[in-house]
């Protein structure tokens, strides 16, 4: 079967509905998942601009 | 760059390290050009509006609003913007990498490609060579450049990856990637045209079609040119200038995933009541107000980072610049769902509340964050404190004062012409049936973005006489620190017996793999603008029905092919939309609503996003040839209080009949079903077409003698606008469409 064969046999109203169900699908999964874990476990990554190797404030 | 080893205490096993040094000369050249482009694209930005006016500020053939207008957005997205951005990857991405760029040599090309790039924009533009398609007006040479210098600068950045010392991407990081890949996909899909001559082409996507791509692409330019890296800069320079870490960096994950997989969807949104396929405008507005979630989960992130550190806005302004910045980004991302719902789009579309939506999000998110980090990183680049922190706090105040004038003046602007337009008075007529009318109605809000404008722009003027001061007490030679980092444990190198490589801990968490795998990521980031794409793109494309042919509508001829091009190189299409919408208001002062089947044969399409004068989808046999010679002319001589500039030039400029062969080839190429007339000599036909409209033009009491005058060629052009289902009733095509 063509790919426009199959889409035709969809309605724009169906792909609408597959899109929305696909992206409600990735979103839950995603946060779902960066919420239910602790803060702590980022704290390390939430700090990397301050670890680049070179010391702020003192050419301002 | 250099290895040595690195004793960490008798209970610790020894890690071996190297040195580096970050490259701060290429950071320098780009903040460089974002002041000068950006004062150059801003100046231009208020010479247009004082355009609008005062007219005879259109100084023909090269310096008309239609012409200017897209250099000035141009310069103001690609070239300040883009400096800007450009300025803030290179800065942050060694740091956050713990890696000079890949390459010095791909940095300069860059550099030095890019600016030539603006360059010729800044040449053709005015020269009125132009796709005629908004943010995307530069001709397929400058294209094929622009993919070029993308691609040194993705080499330059990915490869900078490869040899990070750091295993964690972090978060701003993900946001330069994703615009790295999807600026890609957006330029090369949305540029796809047939050259008809050096600096000519046709687009591959007609009507319906190209304006579905074009808004695809002009949306997605406006998610990923002028957000994605902006909040990218908001993750890294925000902290650094607060000095503590984001608020949340669990919000950061859900903002960029929700963020590149919904902004994707929403172009559509553009295109409300067009000729576009109701369901994909409905799409558009739907994933547009679900874009509320994650630019608002941003924003909150941005602001919350400067919990315990508000004390410090009132005396720094690097984070006033940065909070205004991060408000008015919420702001824009708040007013523009709301402008995506239909209802309200009704009204705001084709008026000046466009317009301050585009500014409050371009002075005030994209400039403000520019202005913000150039503050913080002019010390460090100059290696010396800045020249006038007074003059920094003066600049934010008067660019902040300049924005709200500006944004107010244009709200009070759309709304006046948006209602003026759909007024009826008592006895059911349109209320304002005279489109000058609206105009002149909107000169004082004119006035009021143009003082607002000119604040802003002598904020950056001061900004750039800032920084300038503090480039000259730089030192005489830049230091340029050593940077030890620990070599990389996933890196194949042979450890030795006596100091093993220590290794990491694999990091579990999912989301912390894929950010150690950059492949990984760029390819999910790029699985997810490419699968939201084609699930609006495919069904545009082939369902056959979505433009139903229409067998009145007939291929341009020769002569208004080539009138159509004139349209488009002076850039008509920047205050003439050509699409009435299916209201009564627009069908009462316009005429029949505009049909999807009626564009089959336009590359471009010529829509336009804005109505500074009527609509001319129903222009044809409205007016006589005299009548538009005498307006080509002279506006002001057939509509009086008219703002649109003279073209006398277009009644001396004689046709080039010999480009007209090639043109016609190119489209018949694109499939638009031309005769064996047209194919054998199409300049003939031009020509015979020509002399006829020139005859009636002479019976009408006009000039004689003139049928080789492009005005010729653009009135044969405006006289067969939407005229073709007058001629014939209405025939829809079975489904199968084109």
């Amino acid at each position: 079967m063509r790919l426009s064969e199959l889409v035709s046999r969809l309605t724009p109203g169906q792909l609408t509905e597959i899109a929305m169900l696909l992206f409600l699908a990735v979103f839950v999964a995603v946060g779902v998942r960066a919420l239910l874990r602790p803060r702590t476990e980022h704290a390390r990554a939430a700090d990397l601009p301050f670890d680049d190797g070179e010391r702020d404030g003192d050419r301002r | 760059m250099s290895s040595s080893d690195v004793d960490l205490g008798p209970a610790a096993t020894p890690r071996r390290t190297e040195t580096f040094r970050y490259d701060d000369a290429i950071v320098r050249r780009f903040v460089t050009a974002t002041l000068v482009w950006g004062a150059v694209g801003m100046l231009v930005g208020l010479w247009i509006a004082m355009q609008l006016v005062w007219p005879s500020l259109n100084l023909g053939p090269y310096f008309t609003f239609g012409r200017l207008r897209p250099l000035h957005t141009n310069a103001v997205i690609f070239a300040f913007a883009g400096n800007g951005m450009f300025a803030a990857i290179y800065y942050s991405s060694q740091r956050l990498l713990k890696a000079r760029m890949f390459s010095d040599t791909l940095s300069r090309v860059h550099f030095w490609g890019w600016q030539l790039i603006i360059v010729a924009a800044a040449l053709t533009l005015p020269l009125g060579y132009t796709q005629g398609k908004e943010y995307a007006e530069l001709e397929w040479p400058i294209d094929l450049a622009i993919t070029v210098v993308w691609v040194v600068f993705a080499v330059n950045f990915f490869g900078t990856i490869a040899r990070r010392r750091e295993r964690h991407l972090y978060v701003a990081l993900w946001f330069y990637i994703a615009t790295i890949i999807t600026v890609a996909i957006l330029h090369i899909f949305n540029n796809l045209v047939i050259p008809a001559g050096p600096l000519k082409s046709y687009s591959i996507y007609a009507g319906v079609q190209d304006a579905f791509m074009q808004w695809w692409y002009g949306h997605n330019a406006v998610a990923f040119f002028l957000t994605t890296p902006f909040l990218g800069l908001m993750y890294y320079f925000l902290p650094k200038a607060a000095e503590r870490p984001v608020f949340s960096y669990r919000l950061s994950i859900l903002h960029f995933w929700s963020l590149v997989f919904i902004y994707i969807w929403a172009g559509p949104h553009h295109l409300h009541y067009t000729a576009l396929p109701a369901w994909a405008s409905t799409l558009g507005m739907i994933f547009s107000v679900m874009l509320w979630m994650p630019s608002w989960g941003g924003m909150i992130n941005g602001l919350l980072t400067l919990r315990g550190a508000w004390h410090k806005v009132a005396d720094e302004p690097v984070l006033k610049f940065f909070v205004v910045a991060i408000t008015f980004y919420g702001m824009s991302t708040f007013e523009g769902p709301m402008m995506s719902v239909k209802s309200v789009n009704a009204l705001s579309h084709y008026t000046n509340w466009n317009i301050a939506h585009v500014h409050g999000g371009a002075l005030g998110w994209v400039g403000f964050m520019v202005f913000g980090m150039v503050y913080w990183l002019v010390p460090r680049l100059f290696q010396t404190p800045l020249y006038s922190k007074r003059l920094a706090v003066t600049h934010f105040w008067i660019a902040t004062v300049g924005i709200v004038l500006y944004v107010i003046s244009l709200w009070a602007a759309g709304i006046t012409e948006g209602l003026m337009w759909r007024a009826f008075d008592d006895t059911g007529r349109l209320q304002f049936p005279d489109f000058v009318e609206t105009s002149a109605r909107l000169v004082p809000m004119y006035w009021g973005r143009m003082l607002g404008g000119s604040l802003y722009i002598a904020g950056t003027l001061l900004g750039a006489y800032n920084v300038y001061k503090t480039w000259a007490a730089r030192p005489a030679t830049y230091a340029e620190p050593e940077i030890t980092a620990p070599v990389p444990t996933w890196r194949r190198t042979t450890p030795r017996a006596d100091r093993p490589l220590q290794p990491e801990a694999e990091p579990t968490y999912w989301h912390r793999r894929w950010e150690g795998l950059p492949m990984v990521f760029t390819v999910l980031v790029t699985l997810a603008v490419i699968v939201a794409s084609l699930f609006e793109i495919l069904p545009a494309f082939l369902i056959g029905d979505n433009v139903p042919r229409i067998a009145a509508v007939k291929p341009y001829t020769p002569l208004e092919l080539y009138g159509r091009d004139v349209y488009i190189r002076e850039g008509c299409y920047n205050c003439h939309s050509q699409m009435v919408r299916p209201f009564v208001d627009e069908t009462v002062r316009y005429g029949e609503y505009s049909k999807p089947g009626e564009f089959v044969y336009d590359r471009p399409f010529q829509w336009g996003s804005r109505r500074i004068g009527p609509d001319l989808h129903r222009e044809g046999g409205k007016r006589n040839h005299v009548w538009h010679w005498r307006h080509l002319e002279d506006p002001r001589s057939t509509s009086k209080g008219s703002v649109m500039p003279g073209y006398p030039h277009l009644l001396a400029d004689r046709i080039d009949f010999a480009v007209i062969q090639p043109r016609v080839d190119a489209m018949a190429m694109l499939g638009t079903p031309y005769g064996k007339a047209a194919l054998d000599d199409a300049g003939q036909l031009a020509r015979a077409q020509a002399e006829q409209i020139a005859a009636e033009l002479a019976e009408q009491g006009g000039p004689r003698d003139v049928a080789d005058r492009e005005a010729i060629a653009l009135i044969a052009y405006l006289q067969r606008l939407g005229i073709d289902i007058k001629k014939v009733a209405a025939e829809v095509a079975a489904p199968g469409g084109k």
